[in-house]
């Protein structure tokens, strides 16, 4: 396929939004405060699971500054419920703004104060007492499972609210027969993202005009302002939707929040706007989390290490669970992730629990699968004493078998394993670093060398949910500048900078005169939310086809003017010539006059002005299943080979990063500069995922690790030496050729660390099922493995 | 993060400062530096109705030599006794001590009086104080004390420091000139509190033998604690490898760590143990070399 791509695609051109993020000029909902605007805060449950038996709110009424407070059921009475769950709930639940008759996690708002300052409401929530019915906390998926265990949900009659189901014929034929089967049960941690902004909102409701503004820290604009107009009942044409600048999302800030719904309410209520901005505490207890799945999972293999074949029994924590998200699904669709796997079965479970609702977040359910494979596949090798990139290599999809159908259903798109593994290996020094190993035993330092193969399926597409599509209206304005509206918001993902890359590539204007509008429902095309890495697969190429129709209208207007045919037209230095004769030439200027003052210049039936709009649609989706359950609903496949350097200090249990080596494949880079700081970050939340991060509860379903000092993220110094290549296998999908690249790099360290450090701590036998890899967890697999009979 | 209402009081002079405690006794809260307090105003978790600003009074920060002592005024910042030449030269694990505190934007705004007062568990300084007896100048009502650092911490967050008392002055006795001290800080990422800690300030003779030993670990419990048991096992002995073994066994006999999310209690123990061995260790190391050279 032929990738028609022309400067400045490509580039490492400085990104447009750089300078007034680092000068402190952007603008967050928090800079707004619009005249009149009071401020909110909510009484949150102080328990994990309750009936609420009543809640007295006299006394924060009578509060200085306070202008109202409702709970739960006083809103329930005048909002229709929160549109909640997909078509794969069991049994869908209602959820309201706030909690009416019952608490379902540590920290879910149930009644909201509205006052002059956010001091006055913090002051007044203190006032309202609470009483509570308490009931059994559920933490723990496996007891949840159990019949008798407390229920979450009661009208749901279960706390097993979805199930998946895939298996392909003589699955079990294949385990009975096989020569080896490796089986583990291995679990991946609760996390979260941690976006530098957490939540904010401010709704403004103008009773004068009867319309309603909403600024929020969303990734989400389109689906928000529906979300609006329906529970509050509202005509979607009065309701407008701004993202300002956003401080990150990581998934987290796609979702619709409970606290994101009601404001709207309270403004059109009060007739004030109504801001609310989240506190860290607040977004560590209310923030989507991810990850938290158990796998009890196996894996068939010959004694050469050929694999054939896997079964999984997945058992997901969705925490309470309002709604159950694409993580159980993705990851149970992916678990044969980068091999050549066609026998599989999998039974996948959803379960409620009395912890914060389960959401989105940065590769959520592909780091889940490909964590887990990954670590199956290093105990394979392990046991069947085959070096880590060998059995790796003796088992990848071959390049030529792309676009490759796995054993699901899933079309990926294109890869070159093999190069990105060699490549690694190659760039990492793998055989010295072999060398070195012994070396170092010797001297009582114990290096590991972790090997690991993601691969993250990326632009999603399903039914009601997040489309396959994207779209760029392009207009090029009477003074020759030109504007992009753009039907995706950014959270950081630099789209001001690539948008303009391709148009300017495109159209010649030149890429200083092209300003990107995004996030802002009034003048964008709707459009579903930047997340699962879907701005490089569908927003960019709908960017391109917009600029490809305005080309094609600009070419059509000079060629009448010129009397030669299009296609024998170039566009270049702010003017049209023929190829050929480059002295028969027309200004673009010219062109612009001509499209909005000369019209009568215009070739036959062509509407006047410079203003088209390019949608692009993921040509790779198969929505609905086949008649074996098989379907692929992600559109690219990026991957990443990695190869990670680890010293293990077996007194302490402190891992140290000694190198991070990686190629990564996204196809086609627009900005590789970009690409390269997605993965730097990736990388680095990644390592933050596999070492230090976790949400821990107790117990009694309190988090105890609710603030920075305890969920720890890696700062600077814990930045390890990076070497990061890429090789480019473009994705035949797309007019670009190019693939998602904001995941990847998160989904390595987990499993290559892990690798690592099991590598690492060999002599002893070690075997790592549980993250994160704290100094006390290290520890312990020393000594666990030091009571019971070393093998290998 | 939004603190219940309170009134920020500045005086001019400890003495006004003095008076100001005086009148509000529990009420009040001196503000030091602000990088634990302010925080936990933020989570009302502290609720004073009085803030009484020191932490800018200029005759509490100094850091100068007197008589074989180095004193520190309460309000001197982590950043000036991190970068001090006479700390460097003089009592190094003292700086280093100050260098690991949070990151940069704490250490130019928190002080070593804030610090010592909050008595986190896991504080940096406070290993360095027990380790070499510093003693801490404080004025109440009654007038001047000294409290010497192994009476200051009674429990976590908690000091024998009256409620109308002012922490002014940390005096650090100069160690001999032969002996060598090392701090040696264990963390979950850089600039986190301890997981556990120990400063070692020791001095070796020609035979090998250590003549003085000075210890003082965190984490090992709700206070830090001045190691005196290991002190007196390994002072006037040769500190052959079973010894240390043995100082490492002997430190964690007493230690009742604080299960929290950066270990349990018998992690803490065994880490604990790993890192006061080392810092004895490097300090041995390190003082041969002096006495060699």
């Amino acid at each position: 396929m032929d990738f028609p791509i022309n400067p400045p695609i490509g580039e490492r051109v400085r990104r447009k939004e750089t300078e007034r993020f680092v000068s402190g000029t952007g603008r967050y909902v928090d800079d707004l405060l619009p005249a009149g605007t009071l401020h909110v805060s909510f009484v949150r449950s102080s328990c994990a699971h309750a009936r609420i038996k009543s809640i007295d709110v006299t006394a924060a009424r009578a509060m200085p500054g306070v202008r109202a407070v409702y709970t739960g059921a006083d809103i329930a009475a005048h909002v229709k419920p929160l549109r909640v769950g997909g078509s794969s709930v069991l049994r869908p639940v209602k959820l309201y703004p706030l909690a009416v008759d019952k608490v379902r996690y540590f920290g879910e708002p149930l009644a909201v104060v509205v006052a002059d300052n956010r001091y006055l409401a913090e002051d007044a929530i203190d006032m309202v007492a609470v009483d509570y019915e308490m009931l059994p906390a559920v933490v723990d998926p496996e007891k949840a499972m159990e019949p008798g265990a407390a229920l979450v949900h009661e009208e749901a009659g279960s706390n097993i609210v979805y199930k998946f189901h895939f298996a392909t014929d003589g699955i079990d034929k294949v385990f009975q027969d096989a020569e080896v089967v490796i089986k583990e049960r291995i679990r991946s941690h609760r996390i979260t993202a941690c976006p530098i902004e957490p939540r904010a909102y401010l709704a403004h409701y103008n009773k004068d005009e009867d319309t309603l503004t909403m600024w929020s820290a969303t990734a989400n604009p389109h689906s928000l302002r529906g979300r609006i107009a329906e529970i509050i009942d509202f005509p979607e044409g009065k309701i407008r939707v701004i993202a300002p600048d956003v401080g990150g999302s990581f998934g987290v800030k796609i979702q619709t929040y409970q606290e994101e719904l009601l404001l709207p309410y309270l403004s059109r209520e009060l007739g004030r706007p109504i801001k609310w901005c989240e506190t860290r505490i607040e977004h560590m207890r209310n923030g989507r989390h991810g990850r938290d799945q158990i796998h009890y999972v196996e894996m068939a293999l010959k004694k050469d290490g050929t694999m054939l074949g896997i079964r999984d029994k997945i058992i997901a924590d969705m925490g309470s669970t309002y709604t159950v998200d694409h993580s159980i699904q993705a990851a149970a669709l992916y678990m044969t992730g980068v091999y050549q796997i066609q026998n599989y079965s999998v039974d996948a479970l959803g379960i409620a629990t009395t912890k914060t609702t389960h959401g989105s977040l940065r590769g959520i359910g592909k780091a889940d699968a490909s964590y887990i494979l990954e670590r199956l596949v290093d105990i394979a090798a392990r046991q069947l004493k085959i070096d880590p990139i060998e059995l790796r290599l003796k088992n990848f999809i071959p390049a030529e078998a792309f676009p490759y159908r796995n054993v699901t259903g899933a079309l990926y798109d294109s890869g070159q394993y093999h190069l990105a593994m060699r490549r690694t290996a190659e760039m990492a020094g793998y055989d010295r670093l072999r060398q070195e190993q012994i070396e170092l035993r010797k001297q009582g330092i114990y290096r590991g060398i972790g090997v690991a193969f993601v691969m993250e399926p990326t632009s999603s597409s399903r039914i009601h949910a997040t489309g396959g599509y994207a779209s760029c209206r392009l207009r090029i304005d009477p003074s020759g500048a030109a504007t992009v509206f753009s039907s995706m918001g950014e959270q950081g993902q630099g789209h001001e900078t690539t948008i303009a890359q391709i148009v300017a590539s495109q159209t010649g204007i030149p890429f200083d005169k092209i300003t990107v509008i995004h996030g802002d429902t009034l003048p964008t095309p709707y459009g579903f939310g930047t997340g699962s890495s879907r701005s490089s697969v569908v927003l960019m190429p709908s960017a391109w086809v917009a600029g490809k129709l305005m080309r094609d209208k600009m070419l059509g207007i000079a060629a009448r003017q010129l009397k030669v045919l299009p296609e024998n037209l170039q566009i270049d230095g702010g003017k049209v010539f023929a190829k050929d004769h480059p002295e028969q030439s027309i200004a673009v200027m010219e062109i612009i006059r001509t499209a909005y003052g000369a019209i009568h210049l215009l070739p036959e039936n062509m509407e006047p002005g410079l203003e088209v709009t390019g949608y692009f649609i993921n040509p790779n989706i198969d929505y609905t299943p086949d008649d074996k359950g098989r379907m692929n609903t992600f559109s690219s496949y990026p991957y990443a080979a990695v190869i990670a350097v680890v010293d293990v200090d077996i007194e302490t249990g402190m891992i140290k990063i000694v190198r991070y080596s990686t190629v990564h494949d996204c196809g086609n880079m627009i900005n590789p500069q970009i690409v390269d700081t997605q993965q730097q970050g990736s990388i680095m939340q990644g390592i933050g995922a596999a070492l230090y991060e976790e949400l821990r509860y107790d117990e009694d379903g309190q988090l105890i690790s609710s603030s920075f000092m305890d969920y720890r993220l890696p700062c600077a110094e814990e930045v390890p030496e990076l070497q990061l290549e890429h090789i480019i296998t473009p994705n035949p999908f797309t007019p670009l050729g190019a693939k998602g690249a904001g995941e990847t790099g998160m989904l390595g360290p987990p499993p290559a660390l892990c690798s690592a450090v099991e590598d690492a701590l060999s002599p002893f036998g070690v075997k790592v099922r549980e993250t994160p890899l704290t100094p006390d967890r290290v520890l312990n697999l020393i000594e666990k493995a030091q009571a019971t009979p070393a093998h290998g | 993060m939004y603190p219940a209402s309170f009134e920020y009081l500045k005086p001019q002079s400890i003495e006004e400062a003095m008076a100001l405690l005086t009148e509000h006794g529990e009420d009040a809260k001196l503000l030091a530096g602000g990088q634990s307090l302010v925080p936990m105003m933020k989570l009302r978790m502290a609720r004073p109705k009085y803030l009484i600003d020191i932490h800018r009074l200029a005759d509490l920060n100094y850091i100068r030599e007197e008589a074989g002592q180095i004193r520190c005024g309460a309000m001197t910042r982590h950043i000036e006794i991190e970068e001090s030449v006479l700390i460097r030269a003089q009592l190094p694990m003292l700086a280093v001590a100050a260098s690991e505190i949070g990151d940069v934007q704490v250490r130019n705004r928190g002080t070593i009086g804030g610090g010592l007062v909050e008595a986190d568990p896991c504080g940096d300084y406070a290993p360095v104080a027990l380790a070499i007896n510093a003693q801490f100048k404080c004025v109440g009502p009654k007038g001047e004390r000294l409290i010497p650092a192994a009476e200051f911490f009674s429990f976590a967050y908690t000091t024998t420091l009256g409620a109308d008392e002012i922490l002014t002055e940390i005096i650090f006795p100069l160690p001999a000139q032969d002996s060598a001290g090392v701090y040696l800080k264990l963390e979950r990422v850089a600039g986190d509190f301890a997981i556990v800690s120990a400063a070692v300030q020791c001095a070796v003779d020609k035979n090998g033998v250590c003549s003085a030993i000075g210890i003082g670990s965190a984490g090992g419990g709700t206070v830090p604690q001045k190691a005196l048991a290991v002190e007196a096992l390994l002072r006037g002995q040769k500190i052959s490898p079973e010894l240390l073994a043995k100082a490492g066994e002997l430190i964690q006999v007493d230690a009742e760590p604080i299960e929290d999310m950066r270990g349990s209690a018998a992690y803490k123990k065994k880490a604990l143990s790993a890192i006061l061995r080392r810092a004895i260790s490097e300090a041995l190391r390190q003082a041969e070399a002096k006495r060699v050279s």
